[in-house]
């Protein structure tokens, strides 16, 4: 209900000169490369990745492994951040805690892109009853509140990490579609797309060929964003206990069991918060590198969609 | 961090002076803390507690869940009731009762002057039979029809006699009248009047009166200035909903509330056991936490298995570990608090190489094993100690939470491999034996291990009148269901509240509620 | 401008009908049957079949959906299943905690976000710029209930300065606002981030527009060109980005009231939701959803007064 789109985003022509792009290319990764918000986002990125990969290397301990001769010790050699009420390693839980997160960020990512590209890009190049069909639908599942939608299908599926992928993925997927639908409605009317249309190319591959590749760029960065959120929306709901089950670590259910002992052991939930901001900072980072240097120009438009 | 490792004065002080120069600082605290003061002594008759989640049903037909079942307890009465302090059946409404010579004849007689809350009449013995007939009828759907099964008929022949006839005898029927659950006593009048509405606009005989629920928030309820036993010393109790025990615990130091009910997390109770100006208090509870067996389920069906699951569960650990002590172990599904209670039964001792060797035996090595249970605190958490003590024996045991309803429907279905099952009530050996192990329980009742050696125990034990051969019945039944361990008892229950030194003559029950009739408010 | 006003009521109209559809549905699709909820441990088949004929759930789905947009269209949005209370005023109850919750959260926001953001576009560059973003960066990268979580912690477990809950029992402006402070500060501070961070982009965006540069090169002084032209143009996509949040706020505002425990429609729509209690669900979303299109038909027709090409558009 509140698009605007804007216009002169993209520069058509300049595309299909070759010795153009690839020097454009070579000055975009110099824009990269000197952006700070953009290497810092990328480097703890990677290190968090490389975390999550290699966790049961990282680990000192077990996730799992209760002991109930050592319930909430402070920090020692073996037990760098202590031990929870069930006498488990805190550090070793936000270790494989990285894996849950990042995996509902990589899959609500994956799906909302995925279908949210799809549905806008349909909706904006076709245009017609279809479009309109698709905005009214997009309309309505905006209204819900994206968190409260994400609560309620959980609560439809039964908590799993796999039913949290899906709700926050259904939740966020008409944001990605919105952008991507202003993004089309500005380029369709370019010369280059009618020009595509004049020499006969078929609609599925102006569709792929031009108008996706031309809307990646804003896109991507919605999707960092959205990224952010799932990452937000996962420990939220783990926080209300219908997030993934236990004993699975992840970060939003170490915030609710360390909540009970909050004010004697205050360090559980606090090292789990920093874990997760850290992690938010980190893809926000990335993502204004991301704007500022795929054109400076999109912000306006993806500014007010991110959400 | 930790304020009560500091001198308690000193801390205090160190508030106070906070409290003043931060409301300086904000300036706009300062009238609120005035007024928060001011009301606090105005409004001295009001009586804050806290309970861990919303009101829902306060009709005695269909009520469940401890909230409800607090409100209830301060608005009805019943013919007879538990004394809060020594679960002895005690006259409430009945000022005497007579039992025929075959044991099958009830007669009550009911005290005179006792008057329905906002003006719905004089008790009269319709009532009573209008409330037991209620529960007895089908239409009603009430959840507690099985507890009256034995009530052939309930007359009333005068407005002060009700004469109940059973089917047989039956030795513990007093208990089925208790004040709880389907004991309560409600206004016939307003039942029909009220129709949907009386759910949440209860009327009764009890020492306080419904005023007005905020969903989510809060419940009020007003003193009853001529209740028959003498009006109740404060004003007001206000129930309020807040779900986290932390936050409970930090309420109630701050003097946001009285009186901190049915707390669970042992550093928690810790916590406020060493906290200034705050008493704790604590009692068995009349249950036992169950770990149910389904014994249709393979290998569930080899008692061997069965046997195997309870050696491998160090109960022991998890009550002095994670519960820190604050619950006790248990032998059988009975507690302490029963009458009937016994320790002479087959005992399994904490032994994962037992377990193993049964697991072996039975040819059941790493069989998959999943636990059911519900969102509430504790039931969410201390099956995860338990199924890595079951990992560690080779039963590869997954957990699943469910939040209330769909747990619910998951464990009527009769097709989990487990599940979590605590039967709260009163200390009628009837209520967790005949539930849990009755074939008349079977899914979607509780008895969801589907286990049904015991009936004719059962029914003999309940027709006898003899304390002594009825005790000694009740025993078999015990013993016998330890030895098939259908059911795991894990822990036997302890209910902790506690309250702030405002608080004077809080006793606490067995029943899992708590009842402010005997409170009085300091200060 | 009729046209436009009739345009978006249709509109209106529409959306609204389609959330209570996928509200209905929604919870159809959830498992669980509130009979069985509300029985519980002592049902027997024949009481389920009587409560499930009374809750009129032995009905074909598409009958019940008939039955409840009939009822819908007259204001009736059933009973809650659970208490038997009329759905709507039970969240009509829970209405007043959550507007006084959402008023001064995005009061909070604004007041901090909008300046701050202002102020960051004005000093582009510089550290005052970078900062600013930092600390709004931060604010959007905590969840907000371990926010609230350390809010309670602080302020007031440790200074004792506020309440740990998030409503008193006690009527009383005075009290219950300050009760208030810490669920709005906690809520109104993730919020005014976002703010303050769309807000930059907003003036930014204006600021690079032709005619503050021939301002600038015609020499109109800087306090002028900031106060006087770019202000007043950014001041439509700042409403945008009031009305997006506003949207996000409501979904962690849920997260607020459970940390504070304090009502509202979103606790109130979690424990029905929990609870299986669709009626209550349905009228709920449906509030929720309704207060949303609101406002953003508001903001719709806000942006037509304000600017003519709307309109058209």
């Amino acid at each position: 209900m509140t698009d605007v789109a804007t216009d002169t985003a993209f520069d058509g022509d300049a595309l299909r000169d070759r010795e153009g792009a690839r020097r454009r290319r070579r000055q975009a990764v110099r824009r990269y490369l000197t952006h700070p918000a953009f290497m810092i986002g990328g480097t703890v990125l990677i290190l968090l990745g490389l975390v999550a990969i290699f966790a049961p290397w990282i680990a000192p301990n077990s996730p799992l492994k209760t002991n109930m001769s050592l319930i909430l010790a402070g920090p020692s050699w073996e037990y760098p951040l202590g031990t929870d009420q069930y006498g488990r390693c805190v550090l070793s839980r936000l270790i494989f805690g990285t894996r849950i997160s990042l995996q509902v960020a990589f899959w609500v990512v994956t799906i909302s892109l995925t279908l949210g590209t799809f549905i806008g890009a349909l909706a904006g190049y076709i245009g017609g009853w279809i479009e309109r069909a698709i905005v009214v639908v997009i309309d309505i599942v905006l209204a819900f509140p994206g968190f409260l939608l994400a609560l309620a299908l959980v609560a439809a599926q039964g908590s799993s990490l796999q039913s949290v992928i899906i709700a926050v993925a259904i939740a966020y997927t008409p944001r990605v579609a919105t952008v991507m639908r202003s993004v089309v409605l500005t380029i369709r009317p370019r010369p280059f797309i009618e020009a595509s249309h004049a020499i006969g190319l078929g609609h599925l591959r102006i569709l792929l060929r031009h108008v996706v590749p031309n809307a990646m760029a804003p896109v991507i960065v919605v999707a960092t964003v959205s990224a952010a959120t799932a990452i937000l929306a996962e420990a939220g709901l783990s926080f209300l206990g219908l997030g993934v089950q236990p004993p699975t670590p992840t970060w939003g259910s170490v915030i609710a069991d360390g909540q009970a002992v909050i004010t004697t052991n205050p360090s559980i939930s606090i090292s789990a918060g920093l874990c997760i901001a850290v992690t938010v900072i980190a893809l926000n980072l990335l993502g204004d590198g991301l704007r500022d240097t795929l054109d400076p120009q999109m912000r306006r438009q993806t500014g007010a969609k991110m959400l | 961090m930790s304020e009560h490792d500091k001198p308690r004065g000193l801390s205090t002080n160190r508030r106070r002076f906070l409290q003043l120069t931060g409301a300086a600082g904000l300036g706009l605290a300062v009238p609120f803390n005035l007024a928060n003061v001011r009301l606090a002594h105005a409004a001295g008759g009001q009586l804050r507690v806290r309970i861990g989640s919303d009101i829902s049903i306060l009709d005695p037909a269909l009520i469940f869940q401890i909230e409800n079942q607090t409100v209830a307890g301060h608005v009805y009465n019943g013919l007879v009731k538990y004394d809060q302090a020594t679960n002895a059946i005690v006259p409430d409404l009945a000022r005497e009762w007579e039992v025929s010579e075959d044991g099958k004849t009830y007669t009550f007689h009911l005290h005179e002057g006792v008057n329905f809350h906002k003006g719905y009449g004089a008790l009269k013995a319709s009532d009573v039979k209008f409330s037991f007939d209620r529960v007895r009828a089908e239409a009603t759907g009430s959840r507690y029809k099985g507890q009256f099964s034995s009530i052939e008929n309930v007359a009333a022949p005068d407005d002060k006699t009700v004469v109940i006839t059973l089917k047989g005898a039956n030795s513990g029927f007093l208990h089925k009248v208790c004040a709880f659950n389907q004991g309560w006593i409600v206004s016939e009048k307003a039942v029909t009047e009220k129709g949907e509405g009386y759910k949440l606009d209860p009327i009764g005989t009890g020492p306080f009166m419904f005023d007005s629920w905020t969903a989510g928030s809060s419940v009020r309820m007003v003193a009853n200035p001529d209740y028959f036993e003498g009006a109740p010393k404060v004003d007001e109790v206000v129930l309020r909903i807040i779900k986290d025990e932390t936050a409970s615990a930090i309420a109630l130091e701050n003097g946001e509330i009285d009186i901190a009910f049915a707390i669970q997390q042992p550093e928690v109770i810790d916590r406020l056991r060493s906290a200034n100006g705050v008493t704790m208090l604590s009692r068995e509870a009349n249950n036992t936490v169950n770990l149910v067996l389904n014994t249709t389920i393979k290998p569930m069906d080899d008692v061997r298995v069965r046997r195997a699951i309870i050696h491998a569960l160090n109960r022991k650990g998890l009550i002095d570990g994670f519960f820190k002590g604050t619950k006790a172990e248990a032998y059988s599904v009975l507690t302490p608090t029963f009458q009937e209670y016994t320790e002479n039964v087959p005992k399994y001792d904490y032994d994962p190489d037992k377990a193993r060797a049964l697991l072996k035996e039975a040819g059941a090595e790493g069989f998959e094993f999943e636990i059911v249970t519900v969102a509430l605190n504790p039931y969410d958490k201390f099956p995860v100690p338990m199924a890595d003590d079951l990992n560690a024996v080779g039963i590869n045991t997954k957990i699943t939470v469910l939040e209330r309803g769909a747990y619910v429907q998951a464990r009527a279905s009769g097709r989990v491999k487990s599940c979590i099952t605590a039967v709260v009530g009163p200390p009628d050996p009837d209520s967790p034996l005949v539930t849990l192990f009755s074939t008349a329980s079977f899914p979607p009742g509780l008895n969801t291990s589907q286990y049904g050696e015991v009936d004719d125990l059962l029914d003999a034990a309940s027709a006898e009148q003899d304390l002594e051969k009825r005790k000694a019945l009740y025993e078999d039944i015990v013993q016998k269901t330890m030895e098939d361990v259908p059911v795991v008892p894990i822990f036997a229950d302890r209910l902790f509240m506690a309250h702030s030194d405002k608080v004077q003559g809080l006793v606490q029950n067995s029943l899992f509620t708590v009842n402010t009739y005997s409170v009085s408010l300091t200060g | 401008m009729t046209y436009y006003l009739s345009r978006t009521l249709l509109q209106l109209a529409v959306t609204i009908f389609g959330i209570v559809t996928v509200a209905f549905f929604l919870m159809r699709a959830i498992p669980g049957d509130p009979a069985l909820y509300m029985l519980g441990d002592f049902a027997t088949e024949a009481s389920l079949q009587a409560l499930r004929a009374r809750l009129g759930l032995d009905l074909p789905v598409w009958e019940q959906y008939l039955l409840f947009v009939e009822r819908a269209l007259t204001g009736d949005l059933g009973r809650s299943v659970v208490t038997g209370q009329p759905a709507l005023k039970e969240m009509l109850a829970a209405l007043p905690w959550s507007l006084s919750l959402a008023v001064a959260g995005l009061l909070v926001a604004v007041v901090i976000g909008v300046p701050l953001g202002i102020l960051s576009a004005i000093k582009r560059g510089t550290w005052v710029d970078v900062t600013i973003m930092f600390i709004a960066l931060l604010g959007i990268s905590f969840p907000v209930f371990w926010v609230g979580l350390a809010a309670i912690l602080i302020f007031s477990h440790q200074m004792g300065l506020f309440p740990a809950l998030g409503a008193s029992t006690q009527p009383g402006f005075w009290v219950q606002a300050h009760h208030l402070v810490l669920p709005a500060l906690v809520l109104g501070l993730s919020v005014a981030a976002y703010i303050a961070r769309l807000t930059r982009s907003a003036m930014l965006e204006v600021l690079g527009q032709d005619y503050i540069r021939v301002a600038r090169a015609m020499g109109v002084p800087e306090k002028r060109i900031f106060f006087r032209l770019a202000l007043r143009n950014a001041l439509i996509p700042i409403l945008a980005v009031v009305g997006v949040t506003f949207a996000w706020s409501l979904g962690n505002a849920i997260l607020v009231e459970v940390v504070f425990s304090r009502p509202g429609l979103g606790s109130t729509v979690l424990k029905a939701i929990l609870a299986r209690d669709y009626q209550l669900v349905q009228a709920g979303v449906l509030i929720l959803a309704a207060g949303v299109v609101l406002i953003n038909v508001t903001l719709d027709l806000l942006y037509g007064v304000i600017d003519p090409r709307v309109r058209q558009g």
